[in-house]
């Protein structure tokens, strides 16, 4: 017995005596052999270790004998191990760390874009610049017109991207396409987005050369990603002459779930009483739209979020008719819209993240185009034809279902490889008079792959391909996209997109010829970026060649052709001036096509040749306001009259010339207040507050005696409005944002 | 026999894990010491390093990840250059998620985590829209996991309250009232065990004296 107890004890004194120290040293550098301060140097799982000092040097010593792991770490590099037999006596280590690519300090592949966020470096906007741009009246889109390589389209809601149609811009929510993003709008009369700004928490607006993951646009496309989980729940109310609404957001205890609904009634009548519009509104725009939405937090990685919503909105106007000046032409929309979308992500295995989504929507616009006399009657004797043509009543059903799946799977570093498919179900039926026209439906799948491949934190790759069939137009696409981005010196960077972008034809000219083939661009952009403190440069050059693009009269086949061309300039400073937060842009724009009517290569209707942009804000805390100007200039548009010449069956552009420059000066004032419980925004905005005369084109009559300018409804909208939440103190997010 | 053996061997194991134990209080006393004093940076990677060997090693305990992530936050503090700000409080809050996952429902692990917002706001002033007030949330939670009062969260909202102007509902006067009132968090405040977090208060006692006299 004494024995077993002696032999153990003596086992473990010898234990103990036999522990021999071993004395670990070394230095550590980075590839260049430069020293690295503070790394941690440890044996795995023991709480021996050292960290390097100013020169790189480290020594520790350690009682652990046999088989260890020696650990090095530091932030910003790739870890190091190496086994170690430790076996007394001392060991010495000249190790070399890799910098590990990482976000922040990378190069970036997407830096042709334009984000919106919080939490990215390629970050150009905030998700606040979007509400308190002046010209822009937290419309999305519009925002988006402060930007460069967009043209001051005043008659559209729509963007109008590098001498690309409206048509050719494609607003993206949660990865499945938007079929009608804006309200219906009167021909030549811009209306606004649907969907509001406070919905997305990341806005990417990309002018060309984006990924293949998206598709469908030929000249750009408008990234939209719904926010997760609100904060907290809150209610909010919006009162203005123009509107009402009201919205709910809850936020389950658990912070797991979330529900919200909202509901809001426009109607423009008292605001067109107040101030004069050119037309006679016998129906004054009138909105009656609702929302509702979910998100449950399905795991630590996982999300599903709905979004649904319900807009009616009805507008007549009247104008006189351009043929037959004693007459009048009166125009009356009836629309209706439903949108959904359902989005779920989850990270299915380590690395590997699923990203699904689907969207339904359904557009119906009833319009009703009459010719009326002096006294609002329709008119009853025999008119010539091309004035009695313009008695129609026109009811079109668009539907649209897609269902999307990505899989992202994420190499070694900030490398990774997306690949996924979609599929989309239209049908856009017609009805002209009582004449039904024959619906168009189109089976359509896509599929696509795409590499981010960074090679060092200064260069990184990209490559992609998205291939593209419609049952429609029987025709299969492949469209190759390639991105490659190099690091200058510190914060600047070069890089060059090239793709190829394809896009059916719109429903109309397809509802006569579906076998048409898309439409296609291919897109050459270099990019020179510098992303310092609370300040950006970017400048952009880029060439861009369409092809395959609408003809309509009297070559109906699909062999439009055009160019576009320009440099881009932005640049936007928030720490130069006290206060004050500015952002400049100019866009020169070369482009001709000679598409629908157009006999020969010429400049759209649409393009301008310069513009710029100057958005001013400043935050007074004292005042608690916030101030925000923004001056829009673009130089005037070419307009044509065409006539068709018979005998050379084809159009001769009888009169053109251009409009005149475009001038939009805006001021916006946000006052924030707390008002009994509730937080308060007062917001004040006026539009072209100089009153300079905006002309967007011209319109011929028939005969080509009339010429009548294009203009907008009134020159100046003033809007005041005021909206109240409770729950959230957002004066603490306005005082943060501006200190 | 066998049972004798046993209890030898038990015996042995309960000396290893109390010398285990014991190694592991004077190792964090000693680094928390350090901790205490760093001036600068570098001290404060160094301790950072430190409390990381001892997590990695001592898998269960909270303390470790909640200092190796306050060494973190400090240094996100300090540093001048703000793009090196995202990357420290990043690496911060995985380490808070470990500490949170061995110690829930933790007031110090939440004031904390809005610490790290608040360093994260330093880098991006227009970040405040979305994270102060989620700091703001975050220490109010703190404050209730602990209704005795934790003095360094008091502190935290202090700081706040001081830098948000009168018209908003914050002001100097305010902040002063909340830091007073975190000093006296300071003076009755009790610490779990020796190694629970403590400090704080010489910081709290010099920005009273700094506000006061302004």
């Amino acid at each position: 017995m004494q024995t077993v107890i002696l032999t153990l004890i003596s086992i473990f004194s010898t234990l103990g005596l036999l522990a021999q120290q071993t004395t670990l040293t070394g230095t550590i550098t980075d590839l260049k052999k430069r020293p690295i301060a503070g790394v941690s140097v440890s044996i795995a799982d023991s709480y021996d270790g050292a960290s390097t000092d100013s020169i790189g040097r480290f020594a520790f010593s350690t009682t652990d004998t046999g088989k260890h792991t020696l650990l090095v770490s530091m932030l910003g590099y790739k870890s190091w191990e190496q086994p170690v037999e430790l076996r007394g006596g001392s060991q010495s280590f000249s190790i070399q760390l890799k910098e590990s690519p990482n976000e922040l300090t990378a190069v970036v592949i997407t830096a042709g874009a334009f984000e919106a966020g919080d939490t990215k470096k390629a970050t150009v906007l905030k998700p606040l610049d979007i509400v308190t741009t002046a010209s822009a009246n937290a419309d999305v889109a519009a925002a988006m017109k402060t930007l460069p390589g967009t043209q001051q389209i005043g008659e559209s809601a729509e963007l109008f991207v590098r001498g690309g149609e409206g048509y050719e811009t494609r607003q993206f929510i949660d990865g499945t396409t938007v079929a009608n993003p804006f309200f219906g709008q009167a021909p030549n009369i811009a209306s606004r987005g649907r969907f509001s700004p406070f919905l997305f928490k990341g806005t990417v607006f990309s002018t060309g050369g984006y990924s293949a993951l998206y598709g469908q646009a030929l000249s750009s496309a408008l990234i939209l990603e719904s926010i997760d989980l609100p904060e907290r729940s809150e209610a909010s109310a919006s009162f203005s002459p123009l509107f009402v609404g009201a919205q709910y957001q809850h936020l389950a205890k658990d912070s797991l779930h979330s529900w919200g609904a909202s509901a809001g009634y426009t109607n423009v009548g008292l605001y067109f009483k107040a101030v004069k519009q050119q037309p006679d509104y016998f129906k004054a725009p009138e909105v009656l739209n609702g929302d509702a939405n979910f998100r449950i937090k399905t795991s630590r990685t996982g999300m599903l979020k709905f979004y649904g919503s319900y807009a009616k909105n009805i507008l007549g106007l009247r104008n006189p008719d351009i043929d037959m000046p004693v007459l009048k032409n009166a125009f009356e929309l009836n629309n209706s819209n439903i949108y959904t979308n359902i989005s779920y992500k989850e990270r299915i295995a380590n690395r590997l993240k699923l990203q699904t989504g689907f969207s339904y929507s359904q557009n119906k616009d009833n319009i009703h185009q009459q010719v009326q006399d002096a006294d609002n009657k329709p008119v009853q004797h025999t008119l010539p034809d091309w004035v009695a043509a313009k008695n129609f009543r026109l009811a079109t059903n668009n539907k649209l279902m897609q269902l999307r799946a990505v899989v992202d799977y994420k190499l070694s570093g900030l490398s990774a490889v997306k690949a996924g498919a979609e599929y989309w179900y239209s049908k856009d039926e017609n009805q002209y008079q009582q004449f039904p026209v024959a619906a168009l439906q189109d089976h359509f799948t896509a599929a696509f792959a795409e590499a981010d491949v960074y090679i060092s934190n200064g260069l990184a790759a990209r490559a992609g391909v998205r291939a593209e069939h419609s049952s429609l137009l029987q025709k299969t696409n492949v469209a190759p996209r390639a991105s490659l981005a190099y690091k200058l010196a510190n914060a600047a960077q070069l890089s060059a997109d090239y793709g190829v972008f394809y896009q059916k034809p719109q429903s109309q000219y397809l509802m006569w010829h579906p076998r048409q083939n898309q439409l296609r661009a291919d897109h050459y952009i270099v990019t020179y970026q510098k992303i310092g403190f609370n300040k950006v440069f970017r400048a952009q050059v880029f060439h861009k060649e369409y092809k395959q693009l609408t003809k309509t009269f009297p070559d109906t086949s699909s062999t439009g052709t055009g160019y576009a061309r320009g440099a881009e300039l932005f640049w936007r400073d928030k720490s130069t001036f006290k206060n004050f937060d500015y952002w400049v842009t100019y866009s020169y724009l070369d482009t001709k096509r000679a598409y629908l009517n157009y006999p020969y290569e010429m400049q759209p209707t649409f393009a301008a040749t310069h513009t710029a942009n100057l958005v001013v804000k400043r935050f007074f805390t004292k005042m608690k306001t916030q101030l925000n100007i923004n001056y829009q200039f673009a130089a005037g548009r070419p307009y044509y009259q065409f006539k068709y010449n018979n005998g050379a069956q084809q159009w001769d552009v009888l009169d053109q010339g251009k409009t005149i420059a475009y001038n939009n000066l805006s001021f916006s004032a946000n006052y924030l207040a707390n008002m009994g419980k509730a937080f308060g925004v007062v917001v004040l905005s006026v539009t072209n507050v100089l009153n300079s005369r905006q002309v967007f084109g011209y319109n011929y009559s028939y005969d080509g005696t009339n010429k009548v300018a294009v203009v907008p409804p009134a020159n100046r909208f003033i809007f005041l409005g005021l909206f109240l939440s409770w729950g959230t103190d957002r004066t603490q997010d306005a005082i943060n944002n501006n200190l | 026999m066998k049972k004798i053996l046993l209890l030898c061997l038990t015996a042995f194991l309960t000396m290893n894990m109390q010398a285990q134990n014991e190694k592991y209080v004077n190792f964090m006393k000693k680094n928390i010491a350090a901790l205490d004093s760093a001036k600068s940076p570098e001290d404060l990677q160094v301790s950072a390093n430190n409390f990381e060997r001892i997590a990695n090693t001592e898998k269960d305990a909270w303390l470790p990840n909640y200092y190796a992530a306050y060494a973190y936050i400090m240094k996100a503090y300090y540093v001048k250059e703000m793009k090196d700000i995202d990357p420290l409080c990043d690496k911060a809050d995985v380490l808070l998620a470990n500490a949170e996952s061995l110690s829930q429902n933790n007031s110090e692990i939440a004031t904390l985590k809005a610490m790290c917002l608040t360093a994260r706001m330093r880098a991006d002033g227009s970040r405040g829209m979305t994270m102060g007030p989620k700091a703001t949330m975050i220490l109010q939670q703190a404050l209730q996991q602990q209704p005795t009062g934790n003095p360094r969260a008091l502190m935290q909202m202090a700081q706040m309250k001081f830098y948000t102007p009168a018209a908003f509902g914050g002001g100097k006067d305010a902040g002063i009232e909340l830091l007073k009132k975190s000093i006296a968090a300071y003076d009755s405040f009790k610490p779990a065990s020796e190694l629970d977090p403590t400090w704080g208060k010489p910081y709290a006692v010099e920005l009273l004296a700094q506000w006061t006299a302004q």
